[in-house]
């Protein structure tokens, strides 16, 4: 599961466009650490899924978004890689970079204590270390290894956006969404005993939605958040990708809406267990709105 | 049992049925279009394009359409196998005119007339071959490859499908009536026919399913092994998750074992069973004869390293296939067989098989399980990994808790020609100068009244084909005041570690324990090395073709102690 996050042309992003441009997170700034580190900022990224590496690197490469391309080099600070595996990663404006765990083939770097702990990266100094910790009412065990999955930062209010599974069972579901605000750490639970995996925050006919994925099933929710994202009415069911893709019973890992407005589904096998270190089976699904109708209509499969 | 030999099988080409009954013997007899495919496919495999032409189409010149398409050199590949030269099996599912809307981006336009949509599917690799046909000017136009993609399937598999499962007597038990044929097929749909996916084992299935009452029974027809995968009862009208192998299997292992008590009493001995969530099968309050000998049996980690570099490796869990910690995962549910020996039938065993998705290609691994009890008393607990891993210089560690019962043992080592008593918390490593007494008696658990197990060394004598286990053994103190590995344990070690380290010994160090007149766990880790070398391979897997789909051939190490009672 590549979890890249580039830095081509990202860097001032003002609100106007992200808007424009409907997904709320495109304003990622440049953390001025890269340029300390000697790398060459427009061919590096952060990444979280590099074979044989703990932790987070910093790769730069001759093409990056190609994983075949040459990697020129390949970075880790000493406190990327003792966080264990790591998964979801967001950066703010500054720079700063909010890195969620990502419990792998076992637990062994991943305590279960640590699963609902979100790490920050300075971006100034390179550090990564424990920034807040969502509240946990039961502690991720045997059953359930997984805490926080999916994340996205928010341009527009500074809010930094999770779903975590932290105690979650086969039968019982207490997952939840929350929102932190990144200046006063405040955590706020925008939905509660649901099993989120993907989020994104997107300008859809003027609204602001958050479209969320479950965890449990295959389905993608929509709801409409106001300006300081608050929920504006219930959880609502857009569609299901069951039967869809090789496998046909992916669940959607990660969501995100590309230049031309298509809705670009990241998807994976997911049923609450660990993972073999082969396992890639993943695909990308795309979705077109269709206004007339109201609906979204699956464009392809890659 | 398992000899020293070459098992060839076929990988999930077993059956689920959704309640938690035993599976029952199928019938297959009075299949006329299943006998008559089978010999289809005996012959079309001898010829040098193997391709099942299409049955049913309304082109005219389908014929010769398709003797242009196949005999485009570019299709050559899905016909043979280049490294073993062995035919791959291929069927064309339909012909029809090819529209606009069918050429890829680019093509040139062209005379739409003359040109034909041919749709292949390879059967081996699982594939979809999407070939253009110009009639006209009798030349394949545009060929495209579709990984992991199926397309419709024709009328006369369709029939197939639906034979073979109103005549599989299991798809008949659990629908509780003959003359399914007769049935409704599923309200909302225009066939009996349900698409779905055969996800683990690659294959093209289908699911023809008949409604009863507000319910209906899917059955996962395998038209690649050409058997039944699996039955489920759905509502009708539900919407959940899509009927595929995968959800049907994990649904009848979740349901039925995972923390679920299975209490069997057989022969002389009385045990439970359950699958959980890291520990794989785990194995409760074993009695022989009334008399209790295990609290609790387990398989707790897999450790598995690799020499070439340093610190590669993993460590692995099997158990529940969701919801859990597992990695490799119980799609099979738990079965019994009979051991026989010398022709006699000397007690039973309890198996179970682990699988990553994706084995066996590189870097996947399969495990399997089994718990041997013998009408004698003797009990030997057997693990075993099936490859195929991330290399053929790794070495597999697995780690077996066996937690004894009774209050006041004493542990022995024979050791210079006497059992000296183990009197602390220790581990010894079994080596090529372990001296054993007798039929390889290395070790003794014995209690207040001197009776007790001896354990016996596996030195490569167990007649599963095993090497011999260079295991280490490991003696710690059970105190129902604190949880030593009693419930489900998170990976206890590393893969690398190439000494004694394995995990066990962090309930040894730093200050062992007084051992003596006490309850006891025994920890069992076996080391063995994998082997890919022609003839001599060991913990290992490769792909095979066999009448024309691939099939794993798999070369198992055992291992695992016997433990006899005196």
């Amino acid at each position: 599961m590549k979890q890249p996050i580039y830095y081509l042309i990202l860097f001032c992003l003002c609100s106007f466009q992200f808007e424009l441009l409907g997904q709320l997170d495109q304003c990622k700034g440049l953390p001025p650490y890269f340029l300390k580190k000697g790398i060459n900022p427009q061919k590096a990224y952060l990444s979280t899924s590099e074979k044989f590496l703990v932790g987070m690197a910093l790769i730069e490469s001759e093409q990056p978004g190609n994983p075949n391309a040459k990697i020129i080099k390949v970075i880790q600070d000493s406190s990327w890689t003792d966080k264990g595996f790591l998964g979801a990663i967001c950066t703010d404006q500054s720079g700063n970079s909010y890195v969620l765990p990502s419990a792998k083939v076992n637990l062994l770097k991943n305590p279960l204590e640590k699963q609902n702990t979100i790490y920050k990266v300075d971006a100034n100094s390179g550090l990564m270390s424990p920034y807040v910790q969502i509240p946990m009412d039961v502690l991720p065990g045997s059953f359930n290894p997984f805490g926080l999955l999916g994340s996205f930062y928010d341009c527009s209010t500074s809010q930094l956006i999770v779903s975590t599974v932290a105690g979650s069972s086969e039968n019982r579901e207490i997952g939840k969404v929350c929102k932190i605000d990144i200046k006063t750490k405040e955590i706020t639970t925008l939905i509660d005993h649901k099993d989120i995996y993907g989020l994104a925050l997107h300008i859809h006919q003027g609204k602001r939605i958050l479209y969320l994925s479950s965890a449990r099933t295959s389905k993608l929710y929509s709801l409409e958040l106001d300006d300081r994202n608050n929920p504006i009415g219930t959880l609502k069911e857009e569609f299901s990708i069951s039967g869809l893709g090789p496998r046909g019973d992916d669940k959607i890992r990660k969501i995100r809406f590309t230049s031309d407005g298509k809705m670009q589904l990241f998807t994976v096998l997911f049923y609450y267990n660990l993972t073999s270190p082969s396992e890639e089976q993943q695909n990308q699904m795309y979705f077109v709105y269709n206004s007339i109708k109201k609906n979204w209509k699956l464009s392809g499969i890659e | 049992m398992m000899k020293n030999i070459v098992l060839l099988y076929v990988l999930f080409s077993f059956m689920i049925i959704l309640n938690c009954s035993s599976q029952k013997n199928r019938r297959t007899d009075g299949q006329s279009l299943l006998d008559e495919r089978k010999r289809e496919i005996e012959a079309v495999l001898k010829l040098n394009k193997p391709v099942l032409l299409v049955k049913q189409t309304d082109i005219k010149s389908s014929s010769e359409i398709q003797d242009i398409f196949i005999s485009n050199s570019k299709l050559d590949k899905f016909f043979l196998e280049s490294s073993s030269q062995k035919k791959m099996l291929n069927e064309i599912f339909s012909i029809s005119k090819a529209r606009p809307s069918d050429l890829p981006n680019g093509s040139a336009i062209m005379n739409m007339e003359n040109l034909y949509r041919v749709e292949m599917y390879n059967y081996a690799m699982n594939a979809s071959i999407i070939g253009f046909v110009d009639l006209a000017h009798r030349q394949v136009i545009n060929i495209i490859f579709y990984k992991e993609t199926q397309p419709d399937i024709p009328p006369h598999l369709v029939e197939l499908a639906m034979e073979m499962a109103i005549n599989d007597t299991a798809v008949i038990n659990e629908y509780g009536e003959h003359k399914l044929d007769q049935k409704p097929i599923m309200a909302g749909t225009k066939t009996a026919l349900n698409r779905t996916k055969c996800q683990r084992s690659k294959h093209l299935c289908v699911a023809p399913t008949f409604v009863k009452g507000d319910k209906a029974l899917w059955a996962i027809v395998d038209l690649t092994d050409l058997n039944i995968a699996g039955v489920k009862w759905t509502q009708v009208g539900e919407t959940g998750m899509a009927v595929t192998q995968r959800t049907m299997q994990n649904d009848k292992i979740m349901s039925c074992y995972c923390d679920k008590n299975n209490v069997i009493e057989k022969n002389d001995w009385t045990f439970s069973y359950s699958m959980s969530r890291s520990d794989g099968l785990v194995l409760t309050n074993v009695q022989y004869k009334k008399k209790e000998l295990f609290r609790n049996v387990k398989l707790v980690d897999w450790h598995v390293s690799y020499s070439k570099i340093d610190g590669f490796g993993y460590s692995d869990a099997v158990g529940c296939p969701e919801f859990s910690t597992a990695a490799v995962l119980a799609v099979e549910p738990p079965y019994f067989e009979a051991i026989v020996e010398s022709g006699d039938t000397t007690g039973f065993l309890l198996g179970q098989r682990y699988y990553s998705e994706g084995w066996p290609t590189p870097c996947n691994y399969n495990y399997h399980q089994y718990f041997e009890f013998y009408n004698d008393g003797r009990f030997r607990p057997v693990v075993g990994s099936i490859g195929r891993g991330c290399g053929n210089n790794g070495m597999y560690r697995p780690v077996t808790r066996i937690a004894l019962s009774g209050e006041k043992n004493n542990f022995y080592e024979w050791n210079k020609n006497t059992w000296k008593q183990w009197k602390k918390e220790q581990w010894t490593l079994q080596t090529g100068k372990t001296l054993y007494q007798g039929d390889h008696q290395w070790l003794k658990i014995e209690n207040d009244n001197k009776q007790g197990l001896v354990i016996l060394a596996n030195t490569g004598q167990m007649r599963d084909g095993g090497r011999g286990d260079n295991a280490y053994v490991y003696v710690t103190k059970w105190d129902s005041h604190r949880d030593e590995g009693e419930t489900d344990l998170p990976t206890i070690g590393p893969c690398c570690n190439k000494d004694y380290q394995q995990g066990p010994e962090k309930f040894i160090e730093p200050d062992p324990e007084i051992i003596e007149t006490s309850s006891i766990v025994l920890w069992y880790v076996a080391q063995m090395t994998n082997d890919d070398t022609k003839g001599n391979e060991y913990c290992w897997a490769e792909s095979v073709l066999k009448n024309g789909v691939y099939v794993p051939v798999i070369y198992p190490c055992y291992s695992g102690p016997m433990f006899k009672p005196y």
